[in-house]
């Protein structure tokens, strides 16, 4: 098991509840849709599962470990087997592609003879070779998310989480990008991928957790949301296991 | 050692441009502080060397040159029966007269060359060292110092020295009271600028955070960057402090010694002083460590 969220609820300080009773489970190796209409709560249950945000209530496990007992100096080494490309990229516009790359791996201490040859490889695999030494101004939208996207796999996270990966590119992109990460996965990476665009999920048979008013339900695989969603036998509880 | 990594780019902050001046500025106060306090200490301890076991005997000229009643010949018959009396009183290691030569040193300064001339009616003065093992009795030497030459007074340094010794300790106290209040408002400033530093990059740092980074990593970098600024401010502040030293002791060289101490400074005081500018560079380091260890510390 990757994650486990057990009745997890989460409001920004006196604020409403963001998210309530929020209960699923991933297993290594899955691939999830995480949907759900803006302002639902998709980003805040990302920053739950990447640890930038604690939870009000409720219990998170990651790898294992029970969040709310894990010292905070462990914290680190939990966050290091998980890889975030953000909505935003967050790119350092002070640094080159192979910089923003590298980042991961130098906070991991890796030695820098090492860097070079992964980071290369990889620039390589998402169609960025030519250009190492770019800064991220210097880039496309489309070349900017593939360098966040090959910054959150050079370490070789047990869990890639995506926020709107495809909200910023068209829809032969957004193909490309989902093939990438199904790739990923194939080689044993939890994937989630928070996106809006239904039409991209319908393209998947992968489970799809939805998320409506704070609230999350879990579908095995994706049926449209709108006034006929399929009906209640297409949908989980939130307490059944998402894969 | 300072080859460390940047990734959060610390060095297009404003607080690189000020901070350096800052520091260069409460190192050159810090290291003029130090220094008067180093000088005043090392001129109350010569004093206080000089002076000790010390007295001075004051003979009037007319006492000075009348016969003395034990039958003394000479025209300075009244200083020698002083000085019979001095050598054979219990405590008294020795006692010796000034000559011409001695009181036309002392009073050149003022009188200028040649001023104390012998027709000048100068009191004559004896130097008298004590013996550290024999206690003196002060009141009976005065009293039978006045029997032989009225007039005579003894003159222990100490009296004098005192005051000027607890001026010289307030001169102390003072300096080291400047060298705190200048550490406290650098580390204040540091705290600031590192604080305003790690606001601006709250995006940055984040990320790292996000990624894996230990606290250790991110302060690392706002540690060595303020160690850069530190040190080259305490370079510039130790610089303008030199030389404002070496102009004081210029001047002070001009000056006429006998009005003036010497105030030139000794191995272990320039040593001191180094102390100072090295000091303000890691207090600066650490300073920072510990303000963006507490920021990272409100993270989750």
């Amino acid at each position: 098991m990757v994650v486990r969220f057990e009745n997890v609820g989460m409001r920004y300080g006196n604020g409403p509840e963001v998210l309530r009773d929020v209960t699923f489970t991933l297993d290594p190796g899955s691939f999830h849709f995480l949907t759900g209409p803006s302002g639902a709560g998709k980003t805040s249950l990302l920053r739950l599962m990447y640890l930038a945000q604690r939870p009000s209530r409720g219990l998170i496990n990651l790898f294992g470990r029970d969040i709310a007992t894990t010292p905070r100096r462990d914290l680190p080494a939990l966050r290091r087997r998980i890889g975030v490309v953000f909505q935003d990229f967050r790119l350092l516009d002070h640094l080159s592609a192979l910089d923003n790359v590298a980042l991961p791996l130098r906070v991991a201490g890796v030695p820098e003879s090492q860097i070079r040859t992964h980071v290369g490889e990889l620039l390589d695999w998402v169609g960025l070779s030519g250009h190492l030494g770019a800064r991220p101004a210097t880039l496309s939208g489309g070349q900017q998310q593939r360098v966040a996207i090959a910054r959150a796999v050079i370490g070789r996270p047990r869990l890639l989480l995506a926020d709107e990966p495809t909200g910023n590119v068209d829809n032969a992109i957004a193909m490309r990008l989902l093939y990438l990460f199904e790739e990923l996965n194939r080689m044993g990476t939890c994937v989630v991928i928070a996106t809006h665009n239904e039409s991209v999920i319908a393209k998947f048979d992968y489970p799809v957790l939805r998320l409506e008013g704070g609230e999350l339900t879990v579908q095995r695989a994706f049926r449209p949301a709108g006034p006929d969603r399929g009906g209640e036998r297409n949908w989980e509880r939130p307490h059944d296991r998402a894969t | 050692m300072f080859r460390t990594r940047r990734d959060v780019p610390l060095d297009r902050d404003a607080a690189g441009r000020f901070l350096p001046w800052i520091i260069a500025f409460m190192v050159y106060l810090a290291v003029l502080a130090t220094a008067a306090a180093l000088t005043v200490s090392s001129l109350t301890s010569a004093w206080d060397n000089e002076v000790a076991g010390t007295m001075t005997v004051q003979v009037p000229p007319r006492a000075a040159r009348q016969a003395a009643p034990a039958g003394a010949a000479g025209a300075d018959a009244g200083l020698q029966a002083v000085l019979e009396v001095l050598r054979k009183t219990p405590g008294v290691a020795s006692a010796v007269p000034l000559g011409p030569v001695d009181i036309e040193r002392l009073l050149g300064p003022w009188l200028g060359p040649g001023g104390a001339s012998a027709d000048l009616p100068l009191p004559r003065l004896v130097d008298i060292v004590l013996d550290p093992s024999a206690p003196l009795d002060r009141p009976g030497l005065s009293k039978r110092l006045a029997e032989i030459a009225p007039g005579a007074t003894i003159e222990d340094h100490r009296v004098w020295l005192r005051d000027l010794l607890v001026f010289a300790r307030s001169v102390e106290v003072l300096s080291v009271a400047i060298v705190l209040l200048v550490a406290a408002v650098g580390i204040a400033t540091v705290v600031y600028a590192t604080r305003a530093g790690f606001a601006i990059h709250r995006g940055t740092v984040e990320l790292l955070h996000m990624i894996g980074a230990q606290d250790a990593y991110i302060a690392a970098q706002f540690q060595w960057h303020a160690f850069r600024l530190g040190a080259r401010g305490a370079l510039v502040g130790i610089t303008f402090a030199g030389a404002t030293l070496g102009l004081l002791a210029h001047l002070a060289g001009q000056v006429e010694s006998a009005l003036l101490p010497r105030m030139g400074m000794g191995i272990g005081e320039l040593l001191v002083l180094a102390v100072v500018p090295i000091g303000a560079t890691l207090v600066t380091m650490y300073t920072a460590r510990l303000a963006v260890v507490r920021s990272l510390a409100e993270m989750v």
